[in-house]
């Protein structure tokens, strides 16, 4: 059984083999974080390979680790943010303590990916806790940077209070079902009629998960926390994180409380998680463009607007179904590759100019025409406009809450999140007014650094996520095919 | 080949990102009298047959498993839209062809909103409708934003977000329709019968949708402070071709797919219409901005199309595509023309400029915006004419009331062109009214560089199109008349 | 065990568990800590989980605990100064934390244990230490491990944070 585990973590082994590796190599040599970010690549990369190896379907401890299409391509997805994370370090931290911060960006992968490829509620929450705690740290590792401190303890504080409300509730669910294995729960669920008090748990255990995707009013935390994490972090916490809490929280409401879905129809509306989630993602939407709105600073912006994607991807839960979680998963995919995208955008700024206010952006189009262009498809994609991925993403997310209800029953939440897009419209344009339209201002003529390799590298990745981003657009098919396929 | 249009408009733009400056202006010409020559070309090789139904030019599967589809076609009002954007599309190049500042980016641009327009006006399927549809919003803000005139960052964010607030209704109708059918093809929601209930609601939010851009009263505000905002290709692009795509999808998707939500609204529509041609127009007569002037009159021209489609008869619909065929032309022209003068002069105040004389010093100029206002206003042997008339006989089949109202409206439409015309180019109460102006003015108006080579090519072009179309209508209606017949929202 | 001893060790545990948030003095904080634990131990009892009970108090009580109070004196820390109390986010907060129990209690107390029993737990033969041995390396071999992962986390979070920066 041993070996049978080890063949089937294998991704998960090679990824804490890499970073235990790294953790030394950083500890030996002050000098050897550029090594220690090429091993750390590398050993994602492996891990990819090894995932690729995976068998099609296997099933480990009743579920604790589940391995299908579905789980293997949001492994992958996983891993190749921790990539772009990886790729991002290098150019914006300081060589100190390198070897440990790539060691937590790996750890804090592997908890993303047992939350992916898990169906068991206690799995999970270790995950959560996994993957939760090596960000807590990652978001203050700037110890010079008082902001840094902030966002890691505002971040540690709402995140474990949220932890505390899932494993309550879960507690709840098992002492009502008698099971952690969501399918267990599921036939449970079908079987005996839903008590009230299993809704509590239910409802306690989606506060934590709202917490994780910054989703209304459980976002308190994000704005901080965007703001003052070294960009790195921020831009891991916001992809990488926030994909892997969209999988398993559709996991969670669609295999294990599936019976419970109730309906978030306008005039039938029926008791469950639908109306919650449906609840939370109005309130996102609202809540997060209209005070994106009034933000200056482009990381705090690009939070609340992570709030109001958190909303719009919601949307597909709430339709449920095949349809509607292929949806969330495809928008939640192509989400977390424009931001890290976008991060990536800001942190080049930030090394150039200081600071990522919106004025620090100012006639970056005549600086740098390549990240003007890249920081427009990025910008453009979150805002929805064609033929960027973005696009599609809200196409199919819409329409696929509209269909699953009958007669229109989600029309009053699509129109919601329309209206929070034309909201939405007004603020990304606005960054890029002050891109392309706004001169450079003469408060912020400082020296331009010399462009360095790591320089060279950040710029041909975000040039590649820039393409992965119009690719999305243009042909959609490819990733929605492989997610069809994988969402049985 | 029609397709080729889109094609090699946006090859050109892409072009344009990586080639030096020097040769954007040449490169965005070469482009965009290709799409023109392509659609001239079609015009003359189509069966005038082929023309009569929507007929499918290409047709490849994009995203099989939502149905969607790279899905082409067309018909005669596709044509006649699609020349309607070359011809404008060459002379807006034409017309800022002395553009300096960041030339390979407002060529990108421009051609984006060119290609963008193509692709509408030949989708087959209602979700690549919508992507070419949404793809040339973006292009306009940054066309105004970076190159604009008075206002330019509030008309271009007012602009974008009317349309975007449009695409945001067309695209719930669009979902509305996709979810009750599965399906996105154009031609098989034509054949679908939607319930009644959904086509009451659905078809007034699509049609407001498209109408937005399409300048209906009472969301037609964005239209005359992004006219005066834009520069000068971008008015006309904005005049010739972008108001033209909220037309073509009203008329295309919205009344098509959903006819009897048309019926039961359609009364309501011709309401709006009319006011929209009397309000606007009304308006018009009181400016003072040349730009504002021709920015309703734009609106009050769009008017008519609204009308003509509402009259659900296939010669006031046919009235409304030969419409949108001519005041593509007219506006764009006059646009041209306002733009060439505020190059010279620097200023755009009709009282500014009645104290130049200006018909002296721009002979040129005067002439081009005799024959715009003369389209304008309707003169016969002019493509507004032509236009106008078949709609007002389509309408007195429909709506006997409305044809009177519109009268009126018309006068008032020749009262504010002519007050215009007058007032920059003919006005010869300067030369008594006083030493010191008059000398100061013709002093001015001496030095005013000459109109350039482009710019009459540019005026020549238009022009000649009014003209042609104003004196053998023919040639479009015959291939327009069909392909409206063939839709099935007529009243019999 | 009977309710009442139940009641007891719950409010005890509740009482001091509130004085280790209100305490100012560190030593009276820690100190409550442990006579929380030490209630929390007999509930497990309570429920025949004997080994975690002893663990509770061996590690917890015991170990834990010691280390506290071994900071604290090498730290030398004061008792925390009176800060001004923010009443009206400390109402809003109280009222939102009441709402939620009086929720949670109304739904439990309507919640009718009759219908629906509690699955027996299975009564082994085994003892208690070698029951959760043999589940920790055959079922829950995985989360053990992964439990590793995380202290390996904990512990580079600690040293990272806690170092200091030479400059």
């Amino acid at each position: 059984m041993y070996i049978e585990l080890l063949k089937l973590a294998s991704p998960e082994t090679v990824v804490v083999v890499t970073a235990l590796v790294v953790l030394a190599l950083g500890l030996a040599n002050e000098r050897t974080a550029g090594l220690c970010s090429g091993v750390a690549a590398a050993g994602l990369l492996f891990a990819v390979a090894a995932v690729l190896m995976l068998p099609q379907q296997a099933t480990l401890f009743h579920g604790m680790l589940v391995i299908t299409p579905l789980t293997s391509l949001f492994k992958i997805i996983c891993l190749v943010l921790a990539f772009f994370t990886v790729i991002l370090a290098r150019a914006d931290l300081s060589s100190r303590n390198r070897g440990e911060y790539l060691a937590l960006v790996l750890l804090a992968t592997i908890g993303l990916m047992l939350l992916v490829g898990s169906e068991e509620l206690l799995m999970i929450f270790i995950g959560l806790e996994l993957t939760g705690l090596s960000l807590y740290v990652m978001a203050g590792f700037d110890k010079t940077d008082v902001r840094s401190a902030e966002a890691g303890l505002k971040y540690f504080l709402f995140g474990s209070t949220a932890s505390a409300f899932t494993l309550f509730g879960i507690s709840f669910i098992y002492g009502m079902t008698g099971t952690t294995a969501l399918a267990a729960i599921g036939q449970k669920l079908t079987t005996a009629p839903v008590q009230p008090l299993l809704f509590v748990g239910i409802v306690m255990t989606l506060i934590g998960f709202a917490f994780k995707i910054a989703a209304a009013p459980f976002h308190l935390w994000a704005p901080d926390t965007y703001q003052g994490a070294p960009v790195p972090s921020a831009a891991f916490i916001a992809s990488g994180s926030k994909v892997a809490s969209f999988v398993v929280l559709g996991k969670i409401v669609l295999v294990g409380f599936g019976p419970a879905q109730g309906s978030a129809a306008w005039h039938a509306m029926v008791a469950g998680w639908a109306p919650v989630l449906a609840a939370l993602a109005a309130l996102s939407i609202l809540i997060g463009n209209l005070v994106a709105l009034a933000q200056t600073n482009v990381r705090r912006l690009l939070a609340y607007s992570a709030v109001a994607h958190a909303g719009y991807t919601l949307l597909g839960l709430v339709a449920g179904g095949r349809e509607g979680f292929s949806a969330t998963l495809f928008y939640t995919t192509v989400y977390a590759f424009t931001l890290v995208g976008a991060f990536g955008v800001v942190a080049l700024v930030r090394r150039e100019t200081g600071g990522d206010d919106l004025k620090n952006f100012s006639g970056l189009s005549s600086r740098s025409p390549l990240l003007a262009g890249c920081m427009s498809i990025f910008m453009l994609s979150l805002a929805g406009l064609p033929p960027l991925a973005g696009f599609f993403g809200k196409f199919y997310l819409f329409s696929a809450a509209l269909r699953a209800v009958d007669n229109n029953g989600l029309l009053w939440l699509v129109a919601i999140a329309l209206f929070g897009s034309l909201i939405s419209l007004y603020y990304y344009l606005m960054v890029l007014k002050v891109i392309f339209v706004d001169e450079k201002s003469s408060s912020t003529t400082q020296p331009l650094n010399p462009s360095t390799s790591a320089d060279f590298l950040q710029e041909i990745s975000l040039t590649v996520l820039a393409a992965v981003v119009l690719f999305l657009g243009v042909m959609p098919g490819t990733l929605v095919a492989r997610i069809i396929a994988a969402v049985q | 080949m029609i397709a080729w249009t889109i094609y090699v408009t946006f090859a050109g733009a892409i072009l344009l990102l990586f080639l030096p400056r020097t040769s954007a202006r040449w490169i965005a010409l070469a482009t965009t009298v290709a799409g023109f020559a392509i659609s001239l070309l079609a015009l003359s090789r189509m069966p005038i047959v082929d023309l009569a139904t929507f007929k499918t030019i290409v047709r490849i599967p994009w995203v099989p498993m939502l149905g969607m589809e790279y899905h082409l076609a067309v018909d005669g009002i596709s044509l006649t839209l699609a020349l309607v954007t070359g011809l404008t599309a060459v002379s807006a190049v034409l017309f800022s062809w002395d553009v300096d500042h960041r030339q390979n980016e407002f060529f990108f641009w421009l051609l984006l909103v060119v290609g963008g327009s193509y692709g509408v006006f030949f989708s087959a399927d209602l979700f690549l409708l919508f992507v070419f549809y949404e793809l040339v919003i973006v292009p306009k803000y940054f066309l105004i934003a970076i190159w604009g005139s008075t206002n330019k960052e509030y008309g271009a964010m007012k602009l974008t977000l009317y349309s975007f607030f449009g695409g945001a209704l067309v695209f719930i109708g669009i979902i509305a329709a996709y979810a009750a059918t599965g399906s996105l093809n154009l031609y098989d929601l034509a054949q679908f019968q939607f319930s009644t209930q959904l086509q009451s609601w659905a078809f007034p939010v699509l049609f407001l949708g498209f109408a937005v851009l399409a300048g209906i009263w009472p969301l037609h505000t964005w239209a005359p402070t992004g006219h005066v905002a834009a520069p000068t290709a971008g008015s006309m692009l904005l005049a010739g071709i972008v108001m033209k795509l909220g037309a073509y999808g009203a008329l295309r998707v919205a009344m098509n797919i959903f006819p009897q939500g048309f019926h039961m609204w359609s009364r309501y529509i011709a309401v709006f219409a009319v006011i929209g041609i009397l309000y606007a127009a009304a308006v018009a007569l009181r400016q003072r901005d040349l730009k504002f002037v021709i920015g309703y009159s734009s609106v009050s021209h769009m008017g008519f199309v609204l009308l003509g489609l509402a009259t659900a008869n296939a010669l006031g619909v046919s009235g409304a595509v030969l419409q949108m065929f001519s005041h593509g032309v007219i506006g764009a022209l006059l646009f041209a023309i306002a733009g060439t003068i505020y190059r010279r002069t620097h200023t755009r105040d009709l009282d500014t400029l009645s104290t130049m004389g200006l018909s002296r010093a721009l002979p040129f100029a005067a002439f081009a915006f005799v024959i715009a206002s003369a389209a304008s206003m309707g003169i016969p042997g002019f493509s507004g004419f032509a236009a106008e008339i078949t709609i007002l006989i389509g309408t007195w089949k429909s709506y006997p009331m409305a044809v009177w109202i519109t009268g009126a409206g018309m006068v008032l439409v020749a009262a504010f062109t002519l007050r215009a015309l007058k007032k920059s180019f003919f006005d010869t109460a300067v030369s008594t009214n006083g030493g010191t102006t008059s000398v100061s003015s013709n002093a001015s108006a001496n030095a005013l560089p000459p109109i350039t080579i482009a710019e009459k090519w540019g005026a020549g072009l238009l022009m000649f199109a009014t003209l042609a179309i104003g004196l053998y209508p023919r040639l479009l209606l015959d291939r327009i008349m069909p392909a409206v017949e063939a839709m099935r929202f007529l009243k019999q | 065990m009977s309710p009442f001893l139940f009641w007891i060790f719950a409010g005890l545990m509740l009482v001091f568990g509130a004085g280790v948030v209100l305490n100012r003095n560190p030593v009276a904080s820690a100190l409550s800590l442990v006579v929380s634990f030490l209630g929390l131990a007999a509930l497990f009892m309570s429920l025949d989980a004997y080994f975690i009970g002893i663990i509770q108090v061996l590690v917890y009580a015991g170990a834990v605990m010691v280390l506290f109070l071994f900071i604290i004196m090498l730290l030398d820390l004061r008792a925390e100064k009176l800060r001004k109390i923010n009443w009206l986010a400390s109402a809003g907060g109280i009222a939102v934390a009441v709402a939620l129990s009086v929720q949670i209690l109304y739904v439990i107390g309507n919640f009718r244990f009759s219908q629906q029993p509690f699955p027996p737990l299975a009564r082994s033969t085994v003892d208690d230490v070698h029951h959760v041995g043999s589940l920790l390396f055959e079922n829950y071999n995985l989360p053990f491990q992964i439990i590793g992962v995380l202290v390996l986390v904990a512990t580079i979070g600690v040293v990272v944070l806690s170092k200091r920066e030479l400059r």
